[in-house]
């Protein structure tokens, strides 16, 4: 079907095509065992570093020793493993030894504020993450500008730098750019914002209230204010369900009257019993039994007879969440006589 | 007449070629796309502070939902694991599956079980509950008892007492590493329209699992279990990692996948028609989501690992494969409309035609193959050109691609510590070109026959049980002194498809 000639070069290049495959899988071959030594080395050089600068940092902590002796034991081309090795002790302390951390870095992150233009986000984000947690207070601006950067693993990064310096201050400049993180899980964002604490109610419930914002972005609000239980969030959100039609934004709001209203709010809340939405149903019914005084069994009953079996599920570990155990006893006991 | 046999041989021959030529081209374009998906995935790992994100009260809670059947052997063990996750909310729900052991005693006792309500929150059809347990000493462990229906029939009857955003499917004998939730859980908090994710699951034979969790990983002393740790390290990293890369995950292994509760409850929860209950759910869900326009992601993360037990004799093997194609079969049988539809994306131009033409039919075309190629030889009308080619695709590419599994696994994650392990590796790529693929071909071919007769059941794995040096501390009863090999062999329904 070929002639010898054509067989001849089939022959030939199929042979060229094993030798250039086996050429690949020696090239292979030597990949794999150069990131073995690689890994090996660095795993060794770790140990290395970390058995001269334990003992140091300790006495360094410890107040034994002064902190300069131990910057004469960092060598220039092992500044970023160091910044790295403090990175391990300033996740785990706080007060003045953190402050001590902080101070050990502070000679090396200008290495590291260099990384923050480089093409790659990934080393911008780790970055970014570093010299938020040892040099806030020296790099706040390059910090907040991380927050428009191009990759959103930067502006995370520096969003959570920003919201654990606990300043109420710079937490906020993360609520201008909450849009950005719409695509995160809210309830992360908004755990982030509320462990800056109670200071943060105030711009939080601006935001919560304010009608022009995207829908998404308030629910971030208001998760974050239930966080906080903040009884002020709690008068606004009541009045605030008469007008919302986002139906996350009603759960939201529903869930920070649960967790932070009263019983004067119960006119607002009652309508919503009647929902079609099963989530709002829940959160309506959960609010008012934890808020009305004479949930009766009457109510019981119309919860447990709901179409959505969420409803009684909800309601009772919205209850449970807040320690209220009659009315779940009640609760589970009408629905074992159910 | 004789004449033109052979060349309808000689043209089956090349297609034969063709074949392997695309499929290997496959494998090549999903290890390149994989070995830059793994490096950004390193470096993103390390920009993320996963127990700093977690650590707020935003980590999504979720139920771990393992069936059990037959256990009674290792479900304490694997549920003290489980009890000992790393991640802030979580609840373990073991389903026993109608156990004909003491799996349920051996619970109850060790776990202070007592009778307990829990409301369905869903209402897929399961076989008989028969009663809810729940621990006195440990809140978040409840336990299904039901009547036997199955391994998907047992994830459903979990999924519709599931309260949490999310579930993780998982094999109660395998072993998760302790961070697997938090890692597994990411791509659910940076992209909210995330629907499922799946892990990694490695080989455990030659780990040694300590208080419930691997603390040495090791190749397995069986040349199986080794060639399928390998397996299993191609498919993982190369394969399902470059399917990710492409956005095109079609499979999320039974024994490890992260799901929203509502949407498998919406498609109507497991189907348990089929032996490939994994697949099937990862792909209806990819439909239903198209059918409706709804914006998802189906995602794969490659470093946390689900730990399990493989098969070390022939005829388990044979068992594990031949079910593995019954189900791919059933699978995208049922799906067939999905096949070139432009409608569904990627999944139905490029995913799915994948699968169906390289995976599904290919034990059929490379058994066909190797037949015809047999025939040539023996008849002396085989061209050395061919035999050339059929060596520089079938063996020689394989044997690159295996090895570049082994790169990415270096590159990426370097679980094997020991050198010698990484050498054995190595050699394995080439070795296991001369036989053992050809073997699982002919398991997988007969898989085929097995769908075509209608076939069903799970058939039964036999597992010796983990290397423990020193086990759990909360179970003094299973201590053993030194290196062991515990738990005689125990009958149990096998982990669904990897």
């Amino acid at each position: 079907m070929i002639d010898d000639l054509g067989r001849d070069r089939v022959f030939l290049g199929l042979a060229l095509g094993i030798l250039a495959l086996i050429f690949m899988a020696i090239a292979l071959i030597g990949t794999a065992v150069r990131f073995r030594i690689r890994n090996n080395e660095t795993s060794r050089a770790w140990a290395r570093r970390e058995q001269g600068w334990d003992p140091l940092i300790l006495a360094v902590l410890s107040g034994s020793q002064p902190d300069e002796v131990i910057h004469g034991l960092v060598a220039p081309a092992d500044r970023f493993y160091f910044i790295e090795y403090l990175m391990r002790y300033a996740r785990r302390l706080d007060g003045p030894e953190r402050s001590l951390i902080e101070k050990l870095a502070a000679p090396y992150l200008g290495a590291l504020v260099q990384r923050i233009a480089n093409r790659d986000e990934s080393f911008r984000a780790r970055a970014i993450r570093t010299i938020g947690t040892l040099g806030q207070e020296q790099y706040r601006a390059e910090i907040v500008a991380a927050l428009d950067d191009s990759s959103d693993l930067v502006a995370m990064a520096a969003a959570r730098s920003l919201t654990q310096s606990g300043s109420p201050e710079l937490a906020t400049a993360v609520l201008g750019k909450l849009a950005r993180f719409r695509q995160w899980r809210p309830s992360l964002i908004a755990s982030m914002l509320a462990r800056v604490g109670p200071a943060m109610a105030e711009p939080l419930r601006a935001l919560m209230a304010d009608l022009s914002a995207e829908a998404a972005v308030r629910v971030i609000a208001v998760e974050a204010l239930a966080e906080l239980s903040d009884p002020l969030a709690a008068d606004e959100a009541a009045r605030l369900l008469a007008g919302a039609t986002d139906r996350n934004l009603v759960v939201a709001l529903l869930g920070l009257v649960f967790v932070a209203g009263r019983a004067e709010h119960l006119p607002l809340v009652r309508p919503l019993v009647g929902s079609a939405d099963a989530p709002v149903r829940a959160r309506a019914f959960a609010t008012v039994a934890r808020l009305d005084p004479a949930f009766s069994a009457a109510q019981i009953a119309e919860v447990l007879q709901d179409e959505s079996p969420w409803v009684p599920i909800r309601v009772v570990e919205a209850l449970e969440s807040v320690g209220a155990r009659r009315l779940v006893d009640d609760i589970n006991a009408a629905a074992r006589r159910a | 007449m004789t004449e033109a046999i052979w060349r309808a041989v000689w043209w089956f021959n090349g297609l034969v070629l063709a074949y392997f030529v695309i499929l290997n081209l496959s494998y090549v374009t999903s290890s390149l796309a994989a070995f830059r998906s793994l490096r950004r995935h390193v470096r993103r790992l390390r920009a993320l502070d996963l127990d700093d994100l977690l650590s707020s009260v935003g980590a999504p809670p979720i139920t771990l939902i393992a069936p059990a059947y037959n256990e009674e052997a290792t479900c304490v063990e694997s549920v003290r694991s489980l009890l000992t996750l790393q991640y802030p909310t979580f609840e373990v729900v073991i389903v026993n599956d109608g156990s004909k052991d003491r799996t349920l005693a051996r619970l109850t006792e060790a776990f202070d079980l007592t009778p307990a309500d829990r409301m369905a929150s869903g209402t897929v059809p399961t076989a008989e509950i028969r009663g809810i347990l729940t621990s006195r000493s440990h809140r978040n462990l409840w336990v299904i008892d039901k009547a036997n229906g199955g391994k998907a029939d047992a994830l459903n009857a979990g999924l519709n007492r599931c309260r949490t955003p999310l579930f993780c499917a998982i094999d109660a004998d395998s072993i998760l590493d302790r961070d697997a939730l938090s890692r597994i859980v990411r791509p659910f908090l940076e992209d909210r329209t995330t629907i499922a994710a799946g892990g990694v699951i490695r080989i455990a034979n030659g780990c040694v699992v300590r208080d419930g969790s691997v603390v040495e990983v090791g190749l397995p002393s069986s040349f199986l279990a080794q060639l399928q740790a390998l397996e299993y390290l191609r498919a993982f990293l190369a394969g399902r990692v470059g399917w990710e890369a492409a956005g095109s995950t079609l499979l999320i292994s039974g024994a490890f996948g992260l799901f929203r509760r509502d949407l498998v409850a919406a498609v109507g929860g497991y189907d348990t028609a089929t032996v490939g209950e994994d697949m099937e759910l990862v792909v209806r869900l990819h439909r239903y989501c198209l059918e409706r326009g709804i914006a998802y992601r189906v995602a794969f993360v490659p470093d946390p690992a689900a730990w399990t037990e493989c098969p070390t004799t022939l005829r388990v093997l044979r068992r594990q494969r031949d079910r593995w194609q019954r189900g791919l079969i059933e699978t995208l049988v049922k799906h067939r409309q999905m096949l070139f539809r432009p409608r569904f994306g990627r999944i139905g131009m490029f995913a799915f035609p994948y699968y169906f033409f390289l995976e599904m039919l290919g034990p059929v075309i490379e058994a066909a193959g190797y037949a015809a190629f047999i025939a040539t030889l023996v008849s002396g009308r085989g061209s050395s050109e061919y035999f050339t080619a059929f060596l520089l695709v079938a063996v020689v590419l394989g044997s690159v691609l295996s090895i570049a599994a082994v790169a990415l696994e270096e590159l990426s994650f370097h679980r094997y510590p020991k050198s010698a392990d990484l050498a054995r590796l190595i050699w394995l790529g080439v070795a296991e070109n001369f036989g053992y693929r050809q073997l699982t071909m002919l398991w997988r071919l007969a898989g085929t026959f097995s769908a075509l007769r209608g076939k069903h059941g799970w058939g039964k794995m036999e597992r010796v049980g983990f290397t423990t040096s020193v086990t759990s501390a909360l179970d003094p009863q299973s201590r053993v002194a030194g290196p062991a090999l515990p738990s005689g062999k125990t009958d149990i329904e096998t982990p669904a498809r990897r």
